[in-house]
């Protein structure tokens, strides 16, 4: 979809309306296209207006709410220590959200730093929900594609990002890396993958990086990336800012 | 915080004290029962919790985030299940301000609602009910009324900007 055919289904998307190939095409476009997304957000933000114009009735059952915390409550005891992980991530991203809407529980999180935590955590998962949405598209897309993805993460320092490449019997394989929060890293930055033999493609550069320290990257290969899966971004130094190995079932890996 | 990472019931309780009600009232406007505004409650905060990751308040605040979960939710169920009879709308600006009406959040969002309604002219309300309130998409509308995909849509864009306009203004005096 490019700009021109979005922007046409943009009101109806706002209205939670759109059909829903269209909503999966405008979300993916959204998430490149800085312009479309602001347009999106103002529509949505509008549309948002008339979540609060029903007139009020009654008051619900006081004992639904012991049913939405039971509910909630049940569905938050994890059952693995991988689904705790993601679970924690979850629940500290929407009491995050709880502190920004100022609705009384403030008090849970400790200061700015614990806050500044909690948005790199946000951007990571973020980063690799939408490395799944991409992947999800194009698998849509292309049945015969085979796609794997994973996130990436910073050895030391700032920093998080996603992957994944998408291997396809009909087109050239490909490599797409969005990274965040980066800082200070010395550019240009190269991008590499690697296979479990040590044999490495470097995938190109990236020489700038937007205000907030991200970028996304894609690129195509000039051979097949069948079994290379760790991918490596390093800066000018050669030092590697980030890391990570993919997968192809949808859960998250990263690098220790 | 360890409790709340955890499901902690203050922290639910907290989240269901400030959206609970107007997510039932959708529930109720729109589906019609007690029964499905209580089962629409109990998912949108189940999926509230699920999608958390993909919350961002930069993208918008937690209210708007989460009363499109339940709308969403709502509009899914009314297009799923065809051939109910709904119930006949009632907005905010159809009845009197409620006396139980303290909370402020609350009556700023109302605020903006009544805004957002004063803005439209009466087909403009028409259509953003039938596409918001009743799921209705741009192509049912065109072939309802015999008038092109392109203009149902280019009023729809029309009748969102105004809205855009009005809760700008208010914004900023």
């Amino acid at each position: 979809m490019n700009c021109t055919a979005v922007r046409e289904g943009l009101p109806e998307f706002a209205l939670g309306v759109s059909p829903a190939d269209d909503t999966s095409s405008i979300e993916l476009h959204v998430e490149t296209c800085a312009a479309c997304r602001k347009e999106a957000i103002d529509l949505q933000r509008a549309a948002a207006s008339f979540s609060y114009a029903l007139a009020p009735i009654e008051t619900p059952a006081p004992e639904l709410e012991d049913r939405v915390v039971n509910a909630v409550r049940a569905l938050a005891r994890p059952t693995s220590r991988a689904r705790a992980r993601g679970r924690r991530t979850g629940a500290a991203l929407l009491a995050a959200a709880i502190v920004v809407a100022g609705i009384g529980v403030g008090t849970v999180f400790a200061g700015r730093q614990e806050f500044l935590r909690l948005q790199a955590a946000q951007n990571a998962t973020s980063n690799y929900d939408t490395a799944n949405r991409f992947a999800d598209v194009v698998g849509g897309l292309d049945p015969t594609a085979k796609v794997r993805t994973g996130t990436l993460t910073a050895p030391k320092g700032p920093g998080s990002g996603a992957a994944f490449t998408i291997m396809s019997p009909v087109v050239e394989d490909r490599l797409v890396v969005i990274m965040s929060d980066l800082g200070d890293v010395a550019l240009p930055l190269s991008v590499s993958i690697s296979d479990a033999k040590g044999h490495r493609f470097d995938m190109g550069e990236i020489r700038h990086l937007d205000t907030a320290g991200g970028w996304t990257f894609a690129r195509l290969a000039n051979a097949s990336l069948r079994g290379f899966v760790d991918v490596a971004v390093r800066d000018a130094r050669g030092h590697v800012v980030l890391r990570g190995t993919l997968q192809s079932q949808s859960t998250p890996t990263s690098s220790p | 915080m360890e409790g709340l990472l955890a499901g902690d019931d203050a922290a639910i309780r907290a989240l269901y004290a400030r959206f609970s009600r107007p997510v039932y009232t959708m529930g109720l406007r729109l589906l019609g029962s007690r029964e499905a505004a209580e089962e629409l409650t109990q998912d949108v905060f189940v999926t509230a919790w699920r999608k958390a990751a993909r919350f961002d308040p930069q993208r918008g605040r937690l209210s708007t985030w989460l009363m499109t979960i339940a709308h969403n939710q709502a509009i899914d169920r009314l297009r799923r299940e065809t051939g109910v009879t709904r119930p006949k709308l009632v907005l905010v600006d159809e009845v009197p301000e409620s006396a139980q009406s303290v909370d402020e959040e609350l009556l700023l969002e109302r605020d903006a609602a009544l805004r957002a309604i004063a803005s439209l002219s009466d087909a403009e309300r028409r259509l953003v009910t039938r596409t918001y309130f009743r799921g209705m998409t741009a192509r049912e509308i065109s072939e309802d009324d015999g008038i092109p995909l392109g203009t149902v849509k280019t009023r729809l864009r029309s009748a969102l900007i105004k809205v855009r306009q009005a809760n700008q203004q208010k914004e900023t005096p």
